[in-house]
């Protein structure tokens, strides 16, 4: 089955320079601790991705540095995996700025297909993607990471072998130690490990050894998992100015929940999960996920999960934008059980026994450790022993 | 102060309707402690028995509630003593005093 790939190189460098029109000429890093995407100018400067920053910055000084937002990334990967669905029903996602298609009953010639891909991309986002295509992922992937941006690769079926023969084994996708042994025992290109017997290299590797062994002989029966795509609401606010205080975000979030709600696509249904997400002052994003226990269809119930979660985990930056999206919309409402059922059990025995303790004396002898200040740089105000008091 | 209201419960015992007690934790203990002329502890004394310290294996300043009339300004130290254990004591600069807490 013909597989197309098509891969954005440094996906996450060419959403910014699309975002921040300004940095079209400069060399990008983007991360915090560590380096996530860095541009081609960087890469060229011996850059690598996950190298500490501040190595990458005495690499490249000149660099326009930039926190990564990986949930922006991930929504400008998601339209671009929307729009591929348009050219294939079987889409994959491969990780950012990477996809998979079936050609599967598709009418038209693998060829004209990856130039449409390539050429359609670029005037609907301005990316400049490679395609490859092939019967498996595996030698789809390789073939359009080995062609530049703007070009496509197309290895007829049969061929993939020898289209990876001359090939490095860093295309592989395992971890480093994997190829540091391929590296120990000389193994540099797909065609050494290929040549071997699958047995003998089984033996030396394991498992993996055989899904090396063929993977690097062009066999990859790894079937296509489509995306499933899902209805959701989204509603996002502009702040007039970035909100340090925890009321004025509160007090937005709220608003946005009860207009996601009262959206008429959520058309009555009963909503499983919340995602807020905020787009921070000096860059970088925050995003919290509240999956309720049950699905609500009533935003006040909702909203007081979400403000549970938020009090927990509030944002650590002055927050410019707030968006509010409601997942799983569902006709009815499932409950969901205890998974620790026999915790209820336990806490009546404790108060059983309490009541038992205060018959016989009368001080409390067991006490509860409560948080009273957990942040506090005194030991003391952090923690306090309360009186139990069993419920009546 | 909530009065005492006198009520019984089923035992005929007297009980209390009062607000629960709350006490903090890991208040810090008062500590013999000798120091160097330059204020570097040396040995502590736990239990009625004299430990020598090996190393001071960090060293930190707090200062808090500057805006009370008891303000908290302590210097606390992580030391490692002569029988191995770790323990973490301090230097209130506002009274002098030792005290052992951790941290």
């Amino acid at each position: 089955m013909p597989i197309a790939c098509l891969s954005i190189p440094r996906f996450a460098v060419e959403v910014e320079r699309r975002r921040r029109p300004e940095l079209s000429a400069r060399l990008i890093l983007i991360g915090d601790a560590a380096v996530f995407d860095c541009s081609l100018g960087a890469e060229s400067a011996s850059v690598a991705r996950g190298m500490r920053m501040s190595e990458a910055i005495g690499l490249c000084h000149r660099a326009a540095v930039l926190l990564s937002d990986i949930p922006y990334y991930k929504r400008q990967f998601d339209e671009v995996l929307d729009f591929l669905m348009e050219l294939s029903p079987e889409v994959e996602a491969g990780g950012l700025g990477l996809a998979y298609l079936s050609l599967n009953g598709l009418p038209v010639a693998p060829v004209a297909f990856a130039e449409g891909l390539v050429a359609s991309l670029h005037r609907r986002f301005g990316f400049m993607a490679a395609a490859g295509v092939a019967c498996g992922k595996f030698p789809a992937r390789v073939a359009a990471v080995v062609v530049r941006p703007g070009l496509t690769k197309v290895i007829p079926a049969g061929d993939e072998a020898s289209f990876l023969a001359p090939l490095p084994v860093s295309h592989l996708p395992f971890g480093d130690a994997l190829h540091w042994r391929l590296h120990l025992l000389g193994l540099e290109t797909m065609a050494d490990i290929a040549r071997l017997p699958l047995g003998a290299f089984q033996q030396q590797f394991g498992p993996e050894g055989k899904r090396c062994w063929e993977l690097a002989s062009g066999l990859d029966l790894e079937p296509l998992v489509p995306r499933l795509t899902e209805e959701t609401v989204v509603r996002r606010l502009q702040l007039p100015a970035p909100a340090v205080n925890i009321e004025a975000i509160y007090m937005a979030v709220e608003r946005l929940i009860y207009a996601a709600y009262g959206d008429p696509v959520r058309g009555g249904r009963w909503v499983r999960k919340v995602i807020v997400r905020a787009n921070m002052e000096i860059g970088g994003a925050w995003e919290l996920p509240v999956a309720f226990r049950e699905a609500l269809s009533n935003p006040r119930d909702a909203w007081f999960a979400v403000k549970t979660a938020i009090t927990r985990r509030p944002p650590d930056r002055p927050v410019e934008e707030l968006a509010v999206e409601l997942i799983g919309l569902s006709s009815e409402s499932g409950k969901q059980a205890s998974m620790f059922e026999n915790k209820g059990k336990l806490w009546r025995q404790i108060e059983e026994m309490m009541r038992q303790l205060r018959a016989g004396q009368s001080a409390a002898s067991v006490g509860k450790v409560v948080e009273v200040e957990p942040w506090s740089r005194i030991p003391e105000r952090r923690t306090a022993l309360a009186d139990f008091e069993p419920s009546a | 102060m909530v009065a005492h209201t006198g009520a019984t419960d089923s035992t005929g015992r007297l009980r209390t309707f009062g607000v629960a007690q709350v006490r903090p934790l890991n208040r810090p203990r008062p500590l013999r402690v000798e120091a160097d002329a330059d204020d570097h502890p040396v040995a502590v004394w736990l239990s009625d028995r004299r430990y020598g310290v090996e190393a001071v294996l960090e060293r930190w300043r707090i200062d808090d509630e500057w805006w009370r009339q008891k303000l908290v300004s302590r210097l606390y130290h992580r030391l490692l003593l002569e029988d191995g254990r770790t323990v973490d004591v301090y230097r209130d600069l506002t009274t002098g005093r030792w005290a052992r807490q951790s941290y």
